[in-house]
């Protein structure tokens, strides 16, 4: 069997799919932006009493959120749907087709609410970014664009482990509709600077829940061009976490009881 | 060599004991007790190639949980499962191609998508190549009739029309063996019909080896020719349906109206009320001697019968497993 | 009113069955709050005040805005939609109790749980940081009557939002997007006193300050006696235009409920 011909069919039926509500698709896109809006709203009001906050300008703190803003609609486009799937259809029963399937659950399950249309919410971070560089003169790496897209879509692969992790456990509970969004709201803070963090929350934020490194780590190699420590630590984690939550969800699926006829 | 071969299966599932009161309340979030509620106990069955058996029980009687063992949904806690050679939960991709499942309250078709988009996604991940996809969804959707209907966003059609189609989506791969749970559930009497004739004739050209589960008598009587009983997780049955009836083939059953009091009838097998009437199930020998005790007494109307299939089924899912 | 307590007991119950899902509806609340927190923390590295508010009395904001949070904020909009839609909603227009007195009940009990266990954490904390909000001043008393308050705007005008399912089939991202603006609007993330001016003077005739903002400014000793009357009359005032919005949206809507999918 082919996955790439599956894949690509799941990508097609997601597009067409949210198609039939286009209307829904519109105001997404719309909210993403406004909501990208007020984080920019968020960081200028900030910056209207103070001059630096941990050490970072009012650019800085806006291009940071660019990336963020960046790593949640990839996530978002490629992956969140077809997580929330996964863990209503275990709640509904309907999982069991994903099983029957001569395709990896797993796989299916998570690619098959792709939607590169999503993509459109892009256009608002990026232009935000020229902004900066031609009106406020921020000076960014721009040959490093490759490496920071690459490290960017380590941060992505983070969220989707987090995502899957915590649906899997719909295997062994009966809701996780909180614990979903628990993560999410954990992985959302991203937009805040690494060098704020000391103490244990530093330990906490760099090395057992990246949040710190997700937006962080692209945005310096952006600003400084590189800083390969926090890279190394996000590249082992993203490793880790597929290869962690890969196991999780093949002992957790032994656990799946169905929801009753 | 039997297709399906079950042997000593077991399963049971865990379920939180609620505590009465606030104190049960506060108790219950600190140190939960749960049970263990036993939903498949001990079934051993063989089913050849080419079988067409019907899967029957009361609700809760451990139907489901069975198929879903046997397709390797789930994973016995103990006994040994082997379908087509192979342990259904190793879920190996050969094994997958070659079965497959209809559930009547569940949907597969993509809700806001006509069903043609999602019989395409499935030609992707089972391989068909085109010239196969193209005349077996011709041939399916002539015979169930829903050739207008392939077109139609999902949401918009009726739950037979849907059921029709969910059946050709699970079939389309022409698998060796198809399970099938209460797929007429909830529909009129032609869409039942119709979904009937298909498994026939898949079953008869195809070779098809079928595991269904129904609560509609009429399924079992004109597709099975083999029923398997099953109660409180055990099986109390597994024959043919001729042999069901040679069961009960020397009994009768006496409705009695006794608004006078209940009768007692040591000869009766079995006895339930049912409103004003109490029905007994009683050896046809003993019948001049229940006749003749009753008309001593002078009881009043009454109704002797021969046991239809559906009562020989109903007697028989209240055995104790 | 023995319905409605046996729906409360049945919430209660509900959340004491679904433990890990209650513990983690707290966390979601804490956690945006508790990283609020660490930067607020390095902002004030550089300067004492900023917005009028120091880091003690900033950190304190949050925590009430963190108890509040999940008491007041809508919720309800996404139960009434999620009835409508699923047709779920026709069996309870079949008994004689009323469907918005229903989720009133849920609501209630809802926001009580949610004082409860938010309260476990957020209580001795502030207890520690700031021990004058729990001497018994006027600015607790009306703080108490302003949450009340707070919680009838939330309940009324969550409810109508939930009621336009009524007309649309799909309004997940309209509840996506009041899930994204109430927060911010009501000043979750931010007190009211930073925002530009345009947008202050705009939300102070909107309901959104007085869903959550004012109550934590009242507790928290921010406005003094004169100006939480004054809040209290305009709370009011949006919980009538609520109810009133509310029995609009719920009549017109009843009649054009079509139980699809039931």
């Amino acid at each position: 069997m082919s996955y790439r011909k599956a894949i690509s069919r799941l990508i097609n039926l997601s597009v067409r799919q949210t198609f039939e509500h286009r209307s829904n698709l519109y105001l997404n896109l719309t909210l993403q932006v406004i909501n990208y809006g007020f984080l920019i709203l968020f960081i200028e009001i900030i910056f209207s009493r103070v001059n630096t906050v941990a050490g970072w300008s009012v650019d800085e703190m806006q291009l940071l959120g660019v990336v963020s803003q960046s790593s949640a609609v990839l996530y978002s486009v490629f992956f969140s749907g077809g997580i929330s799937r996964l863990q209503e259809s275990v709640r509904t029963g309907g999982f069991d087709y994903f099983l029957l399937k001569p395709l990896d659950a797993q796989v299916h399950c998570s690619v098959s609410r792709i939607n590169p249309l999503g993509l459109i919410a892009l256009i608002g971070p990026l232009i935000w970014v020229a902004f900066l560089v031609s009106q406020r003169n921020l000076h960014l790496s721009l040959p490093l664009i490759p490496v920071v897209f690459f490290i960017l879509c380590l941060g992505v692969v983070i969220r989707y482990s987090f995502g899957l992790g915590t649906a899997v456990l719909s295997f062994l509970l009966t809701k996780v509709s909180a614990l979903q969004s628990l993560q999410s709201a954990l992985l959302n803070q991203s937009h805040f600077p690494i060098s704020m963090y000391s103490g244990w929350m530093r330990t906490f934020a760099i090395y057992m829940v990246p949040v710190a490194l997700i937006a962080n780590s692209p945005t310096l190699i952006l600003l400084e061009g590189g800083t390969g420590y926090y890279s190394i630590i996000l590249l082992l984690y993203s490793v880790l976490s597929v290869v962690f939550t890969r196991y999780l969800y093949t002992t957790l699926v032994k656990k799946y009881t169905s929801a009753s006829s | 060599m039997p297709v399906i071969f079950a042997e000593g299966i077991s399963k049971s599932y865990r379920r939180h004991k609620r505590q009465a009161g606030i104190k049960g309340l506060v108790k219950d979030f600190f140190r939960r007790e749960y049970e263990t509620i036993p939903a498949v106990r001990d079934i051993s069955f063989q089913v050849n190639k080419g079988d067409f058996i019907g899967y029957l029980g009361p609700n809760g009687a451990g139907k489901t949980t069975t198929l879903k063992l046997l397709s390797g949904i789930l994973l016995p806690d103990s006994g040994s499962v082997k379908v087509l050679d192979e342990e259904p939960f190793q879920r190996k991709r050969e094994f997958l191609r070659k079965i497959g499942f209809v559930m009547g309250s569940k949907s597969q078709l993509w809700w806001d998508l006509p069903a043609i988009d999602t019989f395409r996604l499935m030609q992707d991940i089972y391989d068909i190549p085109e010239s196969d996809y193209l005349s077996r969804l011709s041939s399916l959707a002539e015979i169930l009739n829903v050739v207008n209907l392939l077109e139609i966003p999902v949401r918009k059609l009726s739950l037979g029309e849907r059921m029709k189609l969910e059946t050709i989506c699970s079939i389309l791969h022409f698998p060796d063996i198809v399970f099938l749970d209460e797929p007429t559930i909830g529909l009129d009497l032609v869409s039942q019909e119709a979904i009937r004739q298909f498994l026939k004739w898949y079953n008869k050209e195809h070779g098809a080896t079928i595991l269904l589960t129904s609560h509609y008598i009429r399924d079992i009587e004109e597709l099975c020719e083999r029923v398997i009983l099953i109660n409180h997780g055990r099986i109390t049955f597994d024959g043919t349906q001729k042999d069901l009836h040679t069961i009960y083939s020397n009994y009768v059953l006496i409705d009695i109206e006794n608004s006078r009091g209940e009768i007692s009838l040591e000869q009766a097998e079995k006895q339930i009320q049912i409103g004003n009437t109490c029905r007994y199930l009683i050896k046809k020998i003993d019948l001049p001697a229940v006749t003749a005790r009753l008309d001593s007494m002078g009881s009043e109307s009454r109704n002797l019968r021969e046991l239809s299939f559906e009562e020989v089924l109903k007697i028989k899912m209240q055995d104790e497993g | 009113m023995k319905a409605e307590i046996q729906t409360f007991k049945n919430v209660i119950r509900e959340t004491a069955i679904y433990r890990s899902n209650t513990v983690a509806s707290f966390l979601v609340i804490l956690v945006p709050i508790l990283f609020l927190l660490v930067f607020w923390n390095s902002a004030f590295d550089t300067v004492e005040s900023i917005g009028g508010y120091s880091r003690n009395q900033l950190f304190a904001y949050y925590l009430l805005v963190v108890f509040l949070q999940d008491v007041l904020l809508i919720r309800v909009n996404y139960e009434i939609s999620g009835d409508v839609r699923s047709g779920r909603l026709s069996s309870y227009l079949l008994r004689p109790f009323g469907y918005i007195r229903h989720c009133f009940s849920v609501f209630m009990a809802v926001s009580s749980n949610a004082l409860l266990y938010t309260g476990f954490i957020v209580i001795p904390i502030l207890a520690l940081m700031s021990p004058e909000f729990f001497r018994l001043t006027p600015a607790l008393c009306i703080g108490a009557l302003s949450l009340l308050l707070a919680s009838l705007i939330s309940f009324c005008f969550g409810s109508c939002f939930g009621c336009i399912s009524f007309w649309f089939e799909d309004i997940s991202s309209l509840q996506t997007g009041l899930g994204i603006f109430v927060p911010i609007l009501s000043g979750a993330f931010l007190p009211m006193s930073f925002f530009p001016g345009w947008l202050k003077g705009l939300l102070e005739v909107l309901p959104f300050r007085y869903s959550l903002s004012f109550p934590v400014e009242v507790l928290s000793g921010r406005i003094d006696t004169f100006a939480s009357l004054n809040g209290l009359i305009i709370q009011v005032f949006w919980v009538i235009v609520g109810a009133i919005l509310l029995m609009f949206t719920w009549s017109k809507g009843k009649r054009v409920y079509t139980a699809y999918g039931s």
